[in-house]
């Protein structure tokens, strides 16, 4: 029987990591859900949004936080110039045009940070952000709990804007049905910029957030990408809720699969446990039939 | 993105310069015809490509390697070129493999096919492995410039060059030296773990602590974990080491593991004897940079110690790599200027290109500090199967800031702190 401090350590470290995890699957869900598309190069808008921070902390002496004043005007600006220019002409394309478009897009703007900000690791170090504080016996960084804190309050910022706008409302009735939505006047165009522009905006917040506990690098990316697909698969495409529970449940079972099964074995056992609810769920914990609950 | 050294710049052909191509061609196929008188031996052009990743994760790792090559390949051109070859210049070009193994071994085989002297592999460990039987079996000089893997050499025993020591040999280095301060301090450990992240560096590494940790009858091997180099958190496994009192704790890791390991071990207040590295990223200037006070008092096996940069025998051509590429001489690229040494070193003595005239050459380097640009402390000497037996790692440990070398003897600087003081009690 492992000793209970370690299992409390582990509990606490996994809640922490996956709530991070959840806000890093957020706008991943929230594109597919409404847009349908695999985007390969989330991770990347995660990426950039770290060194974002970085430039904006190490040039200007931002806080990290207060750079998500401008981490997200920009990168939904950004994400909307993405929608605008390139992911627009291929949403009816065939699915397999998408992923190659989005996974180009992954090996350009990793090739591009790689040149201007070359492969050395950029991190920061802020004083408040690197208290060491304990809690019933537990250990961890301040950055760390603040970076969950910010994960949780952007998630429910998300979720109220989903839920209680006018915007929000026209988001969901585009993920519900298209079509029906363009039949009632809806501009279902200028819908599909702004949640592209919300969804990026809202993994480079995750990246700004992350930056002071986790180093940016270039390559950094993908294992986003691949994360935020390991979540919303587990909770559910185009759910919200789904990429919350989903996040918490990979942070604990990596963490407590560490304690209880195997240190080495605890990445193959998260997505063990993907499998076993996908065959139990194939929509996932949360996702319906189509993905269509966008915040539910 | 290939870099090629001599790569002509072709624009467009004005009168001037076809009557002087004319006139130069006419000129060479007369004294190649009948005209000894005039005929000046042409020096050759010796071509060597470096395969490395200059994009990709360890980027950093091949860029350096790379402009230490490059460093001494000009500084040999500008000399005269090799002199033994008639002045014989050095054409080199840098292959970017991005540090994906499937293009790096297209890129040794597309080098193979440019006729090239010999073919410096600085991408991976496991890209020299999987590249040495094809160099065996192709005759063709396969210099491993930048693996730590330890079935390298065996891969290709006689056309397979290792430049650095196999990561066996710096973690026998560790345990040696656990050994030996806990002999001089009294303080000896108990209780020991392994860690190493799971790519054919780290694992060799960790294969090879756990055969000598085996022979070790006083300590407990408490835990082995092997784990992907980008994990993120790593606070459950220290939590673990904590609570079963582990007293050291040896890493074969890249550098962003390496780094995120130290900063848990201060959050959660794990207080080992200490935590050792076998080169490898916590063997970086970018693991100081990152955690800068955290990284006090960090054990590291290390083939080039940074100290080593004041040494007179190498200062010089410390100091002009660094006005050159504004970074100290460190890991990487002192293997790629000791490598460049090599090669130039063996043509000096061979006289000749030919390819089994070159391999005898290498294999019978026997090289010391400050000897033809060589920057390693402990120089080359190669085995029969072409591992460098002389490099057998130094101890070094980061005392305010830097690192220094603390074991053996003959190379320490400063004497190690042993044990690690608790993090509670560091200012």
């Amino acid at each position: 029987m492992p000793d209970l401090p370690v299992v409390w350590q582990a509990l606490v470290s996994g809640i922490l990591m996956g709530g991070i995890y959840a806000l890093v699957a957020a706008g991943f869900t929230l594109i597919f859900g409404v847009l349908k598309i695999m985007n390969f190069a989330y991770g990347e808008f995660v990426m950039l949004g770290m060194y974002a921070t970085f430039l904006a902390y190490t040039l200007g002496g931002v806080d990290p936080y207060l750079s998500l004043a401008l981490v997200l005007p920009a990168f939904f600006l950004l994400g909307i110039v993405v929608q605008r220019l390139l992911i627009d002409r291929i949403l009816d394309a065939p699915d397999d045009m998408q992923m190659i478009l989005t996974f180009g897009l992954l090996i350009l703007i990793s090739n591009l940070a790689l040149f201007f900000f070359t492969s050395d690791l950029q991190g920061i170090r802020v004083g408040y952000l690197d208290r060491i504080i304990t809690f019933g016996g537990t250990f961890f960084r301040s950055s760390l709990l603040y970076a969950f804190v910010w994960a949780l309050g952007l998630l429910a910022a998300t979720y109220l804007f989903i839920r209680r706008s006018r915007l929000g409302r026209a988001v969901r009735a585009t993920a519900d049905d298209r079509f029906a939505a363009r039949v009632v006047g809806l501009p279902v165009r200028a819908v599909f910029w702004i949640t592209f522009g919300l969804g990026s905006a809202i993994g480079a917040a995750s990246g700004s957030i992350l930056l002071p506990y986790l180093p940016a690098s270039p390559d950094r990316g993908f294992e986003f990408t691949l994360l935020a697909i390991i979540v919303v698969v587990l909770g559910g495409m185009g759910s919200f809720v789904g990429a919350l529970v989903g996040g918490l449940a990979i942070g604990l079972t990596r963490s407590l699969g560490q304690v209880f099964i195997s240190a080495v074995l605890s990445d193959a056992l998260s997505l063990f446990v993907v499998l076993v609810i996908l065959l139990v769920r194939p929509a996932g914990l949360f996702g319906a039939k189509v993905a269509r609950d966008v915040a539910i | 993105m290939d870099h090629d050294s001599t790569s002509p710049t072709l624009g467009p052909v004005s009168r001037r310069r076809f009557l002087g191509g004319a006139i130069a061609t006419a000129g060479t196929a007369a004294a190649t015809l009948g005209f000894p008188v005039v005929r000046r031996a042409a020096a050759a052009e010796i071509f060597i490509p470096i395969v490395t990743g200059l994009t990709g994760p360890s980027a950093d790792w091949g860029i350096h390697l790379s402009q230490g090559y490059q460093l001494v390949f000009d500084e040999v051109n500008a000399r005269g070129g090799i002199k033994s070859l008639g002045g014989a210049t050095i054409r080199y070009q840098v292959f970017d493999s991005e540090f994906k193994h499937d293009v790096e071994q297209k890129l040794l085989r597309k080098a193979m096919s440019m006729n090239p002297v010999v073919i410096v592999a600085g991408a991976s460990s496991q890209g020299n492995l999987v590249f040495a039987p094809v160099a065996e079996k192709e005759e063709v000089i396969h210099i491993a410039a930048l693996g730590l893997g330890t079935d390298i050499p065996a891969a290709g025993p006689r056309w397979t060059f290792q430049m650095n020591a196999g990561v066996d040999v710096l973690c026998n280095v560790a345990v040696e030296f656990v050994g030996a301060i806990a002999g001089e301090t009294g303080k000896a450990p108990r209780r020991v773990a392994i860690m190493f992240e799971d790519s054919y560096f780290g694992k060799s590494g960790g294969d090879a602590y756990k055969v000598l940790v085996a022979k070790q009858s006083a300590w407990e091997l408490v835990d082995t974990y092997s784990y992907s180099a980008k994990q993120q958190d790593f606070s459950t496994i220290i939590a673990k080491y904590k609570a079963a009192k582990v007293d050291v704790v040896f890493q074969a890791n890249y550098v962003q593991d390496s780094i995120l390991i130290m900063r848990t071990a201060e959050t959660l207040r794990f207080n080992p004897m200490a935590i050792i590295g076998a080169a490898g990223g916590s063997d970086t200037l970018e693991f100081l940079k990152q955690l800068g006070k955290t990284a006090e008092y960090f054990f590291n096996v290390a083939i080039f110690p940074g100290n080593l940069n004041q040494n007179p025998k190498i200062k010089p051509l410390a100091d002009k790599y660094e006005a050159r590429y504004k970074r100290p001489l460190f890991q990487a690229n002192s293997m790629g200027i000791t490598g460049a040494g090599v090669i130039v070193d063996a043509l000096e003595r061979a006289g000749s290109t030919d390819k089994y005239k070159l391999r005898d050459a290498i294999a019978k380097t026997n090289l010391k500090l400050g000897d033809s640009y060589v920057v390693n402390p402990d120089g080359v000497r190669f085995g029969e199967i072409g591992k460098n037996m002389a490099i057998r790692g130094i101890m070094t440990q980061v005392l305010q800031g830097d690192r220094f070398a603390v074991w053996p003897k003959q190379y320490s600087v400063k004497s190690p702190v042993w044990p690690w003081p608790a993090w509670e009690a560091r200012a």
